[in-house]
């Protein structure tokens, strides 16, 4: 279970809050998305609970530990992030760049055991880029190289992984694989917290939505409960037509 | 060492590794005396000058060198990988525009001190790397990284003008000249002595760096996947460049302007053993060395004058360099 109370965050002290009184309860083993239009804090949350930021006020425990008070090593066991649009590093070629998911289990000389090659061999085979390992990462498509920061976060393993927009940038056929692999990781218990801009996205494959607005928390529930023309309409500040395809709701901006 | 590129990687670096002793050993053998290229053993057993001339000038000469390029090229990985762009060097964050300051400070006003000189050359490069680091945290302007190079930009320009203004008002007869060959730079001055006050610098310098050469991977990422990762990024990031600038530094304050070094021997390196840095570390600091030393090894046979070392590295660097990019491929890796 991961608890945020009453969370308050503003940047280098500027008197403007980023986010404002976020309380909410996010279930473990499940998707939750954070939903909410550009600028809404949904990246500052993930950063929040990645540990990375710290609350200028209130507290963000994950299974009863304080964020701010894990060491790198547990807390990098514990959590795995991927950030939109990492850069390919240097030259790295796709293995190497997913075997940096082992770090919080090597030692300072970066010797791997052979559990950690069969950790990165097993992450390139669920993302489906073994074919592709000895390739420069910066040769990948863009949907690639979404894949193998997933992947990256893989071989981490960690039990909660923190998405920041894992399909902005990808077409139909890739959004689709990303969701996909984020089902199969929800199957094997892990934890996923994503940011997206898209409630389509969000409904498609969350357990729960935190629909986030100018920093406030507008409403959290199942898609069901919270992707309502009110409710949408309210976050977006545009006039929706909410549809249900598959018992799921579906949102069309009205034009 | 798992993958097959780092078993290339490794095999490569152990040919550099054999290939250093023997140009280290070659150099000692090297030189204008008594004939005009090669000292012959037999000259070494029975000549008692030469003997005292490879001790006390050759010796610490090679040594220097070796050092000079390995700091150079070593702290050249660390900046390309930790900005993130290939095309930096440790002069980046107004480091060797310091050196190059405080050193021409004390060619006119400390009477070109030697010992003073290279105090001021060393001095300056940190307070480069300060004044760069404090900048960057007051600018409101895009990542860590940005401000970082933009700092660097307007810190090295400032010291840039700094020493044009020093050129101007130095004596033209003595300081000028002065102020000139040490931005050549070179290497006939080195003792013994400077020889032992750059050893234990730049002992500790690589081993920190070397210790340290698989944390650098992650400080090529974002700030928040190396932290995801476990790694201070901020912090570790600054002691690597405090590291860097050090063995440069003292290099520097040493030999002058040894230019191109720190940007070209790791691109060479990363084609020759890839990338990741567990592997590029050494082999930049083995190939900085062979090739510095023999830069030096030219300067001092080919003519009885000498050609300045920052010259001939420059020259030569660029060439090589040129050819690399011409070769697609080298062996396996692209």
């Amino acid at each position: 279970m991961i608890e945020l109370q009453g969370v308050w965050f503003s940047y280098n002290g500027r008197s403007s809050s980023v986010l404002s009184d976020v309380s909410v309860i996010l279930r473990s083993g499940a998707v939750t998305a954070l939903l909410g239009p550009n600028g809404s804090g949904k990246t500052t949350l993930l950063n929040l609970l990645l540990g990375w930021l710290k609350p200028g006020e209130g507290e963000i425990r994950i299974s009863g530990r304080t964020v701010g008070t894990l060491s790198g090593r547990d807390r990098s066991r514990l959590i795995g992030h991927v950030a939109p649009d990492e850069p390919a590093v240097l030259e790295l070629d796709v293995r190497e760049y997913v075997f940096l998911g082992r770090t919080p289990y090597l030692g300072l000389s970066g010797r791997p055991e052979p559990d950690d090659l069969q950790a990165v061999e097993s992450a390139l085979e669920t993302v489906d880029l073994l074919s592709k390992a000895g390739r420069p990462v910066r040769t990948l498509s863009t949907g690639e190289r979404q894949l193998a920061a997933v992947a990256r976060a893989l071989a981490q393993d960690p039990d909660l992984f923190l998405l920041d927009e894992p399909t902005s940038h990808l077409d139909l056929a890739n959004t689709r694989r990303v969701l996909r692999l984020l089902d199969r990781l929800r199957s094997r218990g892990k934890t996923i917290i994503l940011t997206t801009h898209d409630p389509n996205t969000a409904s498609v494959l969350a357990d729960e939505i935190v629909i986030l607005r100018a920093g406030r928390v507008l409403a959290s529930g199942t898609p069901a409960a919270v992707m309502t023309d009110e409710i949408l309409g309210a976050a977006y500040g545009v006039e929706v037509d909410v549809r249900l395809i598959d018992g799921r709701p579906h949102v069309l901006a009205r034009l | 060492m798992i993958f097959e590129t780092h078993r290339i990687g490794r095999r490569r670096t152990w040919i550099l590794a054999v290939l250093s002793v023997v140009i280290l050993a070659g150099s000692v053998l090297l030189g204008r005396y008594p004939g005009p290229i090669v000292t012959p053993i037999s000259v070494i057993e029975s000549d008692a000058l030469a003997r005292d001339l490879i001790l006390h000038v050759r010796l610490p000469r090679i040594g220097a060198a070796f050092l000079l390029g390995a700091s150079l090229a070593a702290a050249g990985a660390v900046f390309q990988t930790v900005f993130r762009n290939p095309l930096v060097d440790a002069g980046f964050l107004g480091v060797s525009q310091g050196a190059a300051f405080g050193a021409s400070l004390a060619i006119v006003f400390a009477a070109g001190n030697a010992g003073v000189i290279q105090a001021g050359a060393a001095v300056f490069a940190f307070v480069g790397l300060a004044l760069s680091y404090g900048l960057a945290r007051r600018i409101r302007l895009g990542d860590e990284i940005l401000r970082l190079v933009l700092s660097g930009i307007v810190v090295g320009a400032f010291y840039a003008a700094g020493t044009g203004i020093l050129k101007y008002v130095a004596d033209p007869q003595k300081q000028l000249p002065d102020i000139t060959y040490w931005m050549l730079g070179g290497l006939w001055g080195i003792t013994g002595r400077d020889f032992l006050e750059l050893l234990p610098v730049v002992v500790l310098g690589l081993a920190y760096i070397l210790a340290m050469r698989w944390r650098l991977n992650l400080l090529a990422m974002k700030d928040e996947t190396a932290f995801s990762l476990g790694a201070a990024p901020g912090r570790e990031r600054l002691a690597m460049l405090i590291v860097a600038v050090a063995v440069t530094s003292v290099g520097v304050a040493k030999a002058g302007q040894v230019a191109w070094v720190g940007l070209i021997v790791p691109h060479i390196a990363r084609r020759l053993v890839g990338s990741e840095t567990r592997t590029l570390l050494p082999a930049s600091i083995l190939l900085g060395g062979i090739f510095v030393l023999g830069c030096d090894d030219l300067a001092r046979i080919v003519l009885s004058g000498e050609i300045p070392l920052g010259i001939l590295t420059s020259f030569l660097g660029t060439l090589l360099f040129l050819a690399l990019l011409l070769r697609k491929k080298i062996g396996g890796l692209e």
